[in-house]
């Protein structure tokens, strides 16, 4: 009785094993090919609210228009995490909620800095490429007179937490840069920086309403 | 030639010795004495290069800026196609080279871009990049005074860039030249300043990351593994941030 229990059971596993390998190629590639597409989507439809704002007259009415696209498509929370590196462990949850509540307000500020132009400009996107966690999408920056810019965005769980512009990565560079000034001056100092370069944008001649 | 096989060769040792890190990874052990270097360097930038970049864009027509841009990129294309055939890509240097020849005549001196029409891109290759490509990944920064980012492995290629127009145009080299080079080459670095300047919080740290990462991008003629790429935030956990959307 025992016996015929335990074949039955080996054969149901065997089965249910062998389903799973037969279906888990197929499911996957399934999964892959609607997580490229996500992230194509996603990327897309970020490029898509910049050119609607790059038109729009005035910093903070461009600003306005951006923030929610901005805030709903990028993964500020591992921006953030990864940006200051082992000092995050350090901080108790009302300095990292007023940390990333800065560095969200500074990368809108960023972008409706940037784009602010009324001469045309349009964003292919060339690939999109599936790596071990995630998906880079592949898209150039093309405007006239200009050599296009190459913009690779690095998706994972369906948020971006990366631009690569030409080459340089602006995570790296953020996490450099916050690295450095909170080695030399501390947590407090970062979150006065980040603040004062709000204000920079704000106030800067460009960004005149 | 003795002296310059000697330097290469002490470039070569100084760059095998031990040295922590991954491939490309920033190593700056001389940070204090390059950060004066970049204080002094940046002060005279911004006395001096900068309003002369910016008097010269104000006053210059669009269409001059780019042909004097493209004379001097036209020069670079002979050590290109050198170090395209030193680090084993015989297509690269010989578009490299052909594109010399077509710009330098039919181009009118490199003034405009002919080849391009034809398909032909600049392979922008260099001497520090040959040496990366030969196993000299990873290189100590360096601040030169007055001539920007750089590493041990990059130091020949830094500084023979300012020698380029008086090599290449021999007897024919007249002082104006090498002056309008230097106002040309910081004119157009000056969007990256303008860029520098708004987002960073420390402007040498951002220099310096900057620059590693061109220049890792160079070496793999723009298309670094995406993996690696990915791999540089995988220190990151999952977990924390899952706390923190709750």
């Amino acid at each position: 009785m025992a016996d015929q229990l335990s074949t039955k059971l080996v054969g149901r596993w065997l089965c249910a094993a062998l389903l799973t390998l037969c279906g888990s190629a197929p499911v996957k590639a399934e999964v892959l090919e609607n997580g490229a597409e996500d992230a194509r989507m996603l990327v897309e439809e970020l490029h898509n609210a910049l050119l609607a704002a790059k038109d729009i007259e005035g910093f903070t009415a461009r600003a306005a228009r951006l923030e929610p696209q901005i805030l709903e498509r990028f993964d500020l929370p591992r921006i953030g995490r990864i940006s200051i590196g082992r000092e995050w462990r350090k901080l108790d949850d009302a300095q990292r909620e007023a940390y990333l509540q800065q560095l969200g307000t500074l990368v809108v500020a960023t972008y409706a800095d940037r784009f602010d132009t009324p001469n045309p400009l349009r964003f292919v996107t060339q690939d999109v490429a599936a790596v071990k966690n995630g998906f880079v999408v592949k898209t150039t920056l093309e405007r006239k007179g200009e050599d296009a810019v190459t913009l690779d965005y690095f998706v994972r769980s369906n948020r971006i937490f990366n631009v690569v512009a030409n080459g340089v990565s602006d995570l790296s560079l953020r996490r450099a840069d916050y690295s450095s000034v909170i080695k030399q001056e501390g947590f407090g100092a970062l979150l006065a920086h980040l603040t004062l370069k709000i204000a920079e944008y704000r106030n800067s001649p460009a960004s005149e309403d | 030639m003795r002296p310059v096989a000697g330097l290469l060769l002490l470039l070569l040792l100084a760059g095998c010795s031990a040295l922590k890190g991954h491939e490309y990874a920033v190593i700056d052990p001389s940070e204090n004495a390059n950060r004066a270097s970049y204080r002094i360097s940046d002060g005279v930038d911004r006395a001096v290069l900068i309003p002369v970049a910016q008097g010269y864009r104000s006053v210059t027509p669009d269409w001059v800026e780019k042909r004097l841009v493209r004379f001097f990129v036209n020069l670079r294309h002979v050590p290109s196609a050198l170090n395209g055939a030193l680090q084993g890509k015989p297509a690269r240097a010989a578009t490299d080279l052909g594109r010399f020849l077509v710009n330098s005549t039919v181009g009118v001196a490199g003034l405009f871009d002919v080849a391009s029409d034809f398909g032909w891109r600049f392979g922008n290759e260099d001497f520090g990049q040959t040496l990366a490509v030969w196993g000299y990944t990873r290189s100590r920064y360096i601040y030169v005074p007055f001539l920007g980012p750089s590493t041990v492995r990059d130091l020949p290629t830094t500084l023979f860039r300012g020698a380029l127009p008086r090599v290449m145009l021999g007897s024919q080299y007249h002082w104006g030249v090498g002056v309008a080079d230097v106002v040309s080459r910081r004119a157009g670095l000056l969007d990256a300043t303008r860029a520098r300047d708004t987002t960073a919080l420390d402007g040498y740290a951002f220099t310096r990351d900057a620059y590693f990462q061109q220049r890792t991008h160079a070496v793999y003629d723009g298309a670094p593994p995406l993996d690696d790429l990915f791999d540089e935030f995988d220190e990151f956990d999952d977990d924390e941030l899952e706390d923190l959307a709750d």
